[in-house]
């Protein structure tokens, strides 16, 4: 198991805002997070990839406890991350962003650091703007620009943070391709997205948060066809589940309709 | 949904990474014949002369170490005259033990650094405004401490007797090489670090520090080496300073007006470039040697040069006589060609 995650709990002040969370995923496979605003899905994210540090549980990666290791060690030893809100560096170009990630977070040297750079530029479409300052971007460039930075790292366990969110069903496929790409190599994936048709396609389990909880978790059909499932998402302005429904591969055993 | 894979950037007709510059190409074409111009200048001209420059020379070794500190640490610290003061007394301590005054030099240097380590532990531990007191404290400190030795002259500070066996322009000119020696060593550093894989990482800190940590930049450990760095710098400063003036007074060379010039070099030439240090410090050397004379209103003039760059010049001189094109001559970053 790439990633082995027991009872994991955080609070702000009074508020539990992670409660308990346990999670399991292999390599090669990918994790679809869902769950309503406020679920605690970030936090989440944030206490995998060390920049928060958890007040119970435990987390493992390839059996190695990570749970109090900071962001910068744990993201050497294979976890890329990115942010749903993009925190380029907006003094430097769009290809020395990426080469951060390649040199730092993968420990990759000169020549092989830039190889890997262009890679990741290439793959995500990037490449025509690889001079230009990364804090003169529009947001689904920033979007991309936080994908190539995860990647460069060369991670085996990926957390994505509302990757998609924002883009044109256009631009969607794209993205979804390189997500499974990267999944086929052998990563671990978790992501979190509120565009579930864009999860469907990839996720081979689901998770769905409430109030900091795992409130179901299995077989993606399986968790959105549930009726608490279906109650949190229901109750709630949420996007994506209206849009599942023009999306034929994941017509099956959803909730449909616009959300009203 | 097509596995459609994205087109392929590693082919090999694919883009080049260049780190040159056309500016930087000639750069370094006439920086050798200067630097060999200024190296041979004590049997040109003058032993005044190059004795104003040992006062430049500083000038550009500590606003480039300033630089180092806040343009690419992202650390203000206003209590760089602590390692000044340390490296100043560095050189009465290696005079008083009979060392060679010009070895207690490298001795400034690695004492400055040394210092630097624990008083990281403590400065690190603040942040913004608070760093910057802070930092100003740590020098009070030290000044507090070394006032106490009475072997180096307590409060009233003692002169730097050593030099004496060198005839005066063999001393004048040994104290230029050094001063020289230092400022293209501080200037070439900086720009070898940051073109280096840390110079990367200090450049993300700078921008995003919380994403150079999920990146995998250690922010704390790069921070450390640019504060130990621009220490030892500012040690190596404070021991010019001393073998320049022969004499070494607690109040001045622990005096908090070095921190005030750094930050005005700095931000008068364009912080976070190597160049705009170095336009800084020329101007600063220029008022001052022009005011000195008029007492008070050399301030007055420094103040106003700051307002008005700071009205017209937002990226300092630097980016004002480049036009903003961000002309680089020891240029830092990575440039793809298709």
């Amino acid at each position: 198991m790439l990633l082995s995650v027991r009872g994991l709990s955080r609070s702000f002040g009074g508020l539990t805002v992670v409660d308990d969370v346990s999670l399991q995923v292999e390599e090669g496979t990918a994790v679809g997070v869902v769950g309503p605003n406020g679920a605690g899905k970030t936090t989440l994210l944030n206490l995998l990839d060390g920049v928060l540090t958890a007040d119970a549980g435990r987390i493992e990666l390839d059996g190695r406890d990570v749970t109090r290791a900071p962001a910068a060690q744990r993201c050497r030893a294979g976890v890329g991350r990115t942010y749903q809100t993009p925190r380029p560096f907006s003094g430097m170009t769009v290809f020395e962003n990426v080469l951060v990630g390649a040199v730092h977070g993968a420990g990759l040297r000169k020549g092989a650091a830039q190889r890997r750079a262009l890679d990741c530029l290439g793959r995500t479409g990037l490449l025509p703007r690889a001079n230009e300052l990364a804090g003169d971007l529009r947001l689904l460039d920033r979007k991309r620009l936080e994908l190539a930075r995860a990647l460069a790292c060369g991670p085996r366990l990926l957390l994505l943070d509302e990757i998609a969110g924002g883009l044109t069903d256009a631009e969607l496929p794209e993205l979804i391709a390189i997500v499974r790409e990267v999944r086929d190599g052998g990563t671990a994936v978790v992501w979190i997205e509120h565009i579930v048709h864009a999860l469907l396609e990839v996720a081979d389990r689901m998770l769905c948060l409430a109030q900091g909880a795992v409130l179901a978790e299995g077989d993606p059909a399986g968790v959105l066809a549930d009726a608490k499932v279906r109650e949190v998402y229901l109750g709630s302005s949420v996007e994506g589940l209206g849009g599942v429904a023009a999306v034929p591969a994941a017509g099956d055993g959803l909730p449909t309709g616009d959300g009203s | 949904m097509t596995d459609t894979t994205t087109p392929a950037a590693t082919d090999a007709t694919g883009p080049v990474v260049v780190r040159t510059t056309r500016a930087s190409r000639a750069a370094a074409v006439v920086a050798l014949p200067v630097v060999a111009l200024l190296a041979a200048l004590p049997y040109l001209v003058a032993p005044n002369i190059t004795r104003l420059l040992v006062g430049l020379f500083t000038l550009v070794l500590l606003a480039t170490m300033w630089n180092l500190l806040a343009g690419y640490g992202g650390m203000i610290s206003v209590g760089q005259q602590g390692f000044i003061g340390i490296g100043a007394y560095a050189v009465l301590v290696a005079d008083l033990i009979g060392v060679n005054p010009y070895l207690g030099l490298a001795l400034a240097a690695v004492g400055a650094a040394v210092l630097a380590l624990p008083t990281a532990l403590l400065v690190f531990r603040l942040h913004g405004g608070y760093f910057a007191i802070g930092t100003w404290v740590v020098a009070e400190v030290y000044r507090l401490v070394t006032v106490e030795f009475r072997a180096v002259g307590g409060g009233s500070g003692a002169s730097v007797t050593g030099l004496s066996v060198f005839p005066p322009v063999l001393r004048g000119a040994i104290t230029y090489w050094c001063a020289l020696g230092a400022a293209v060593l501080a200037v070439g550093g900086v720009y070898l670090l940051m073109r280096s894989r840390l110079g990367l990482g200090l450049t993300a800190i700078r921008d995003e520090p919380t994403a150079a940590d999920s990146l995998g930049v250690r922010v704390r450990a790069a921070k450390r080496v640019v504060f130990v760095v621009a220490a030892a710098g500012c040690g190596l400063a404070g021991a010019l300073i001393a073998v320049d003036s022969l004499r070494v007074q607690p109040d001045s060379i622990y005096s908090v007006q070095w921190s005030a010039f750094m930050i005005f070099m700095v931000v008068i030439g364009g912080l976070g470039t190597i160049e705009g240090p170095v336009v800084g410090a020329v101007v600063f050397f220029a008022i001052q040697q022009l005011l000195e004379p008029y007492g008070v209103w050399y301030l007055v003039v420094l103040g106003v040069v700051a307002i008005a760059a700071a009205l017209v010049a937002r990226r300092g001189l630097w980016g004002l006589l480049t036009l903003d094109r961000d002309v680089r001559l020891l240029p830092t970053g990575y440039r793809l060609r298709p």
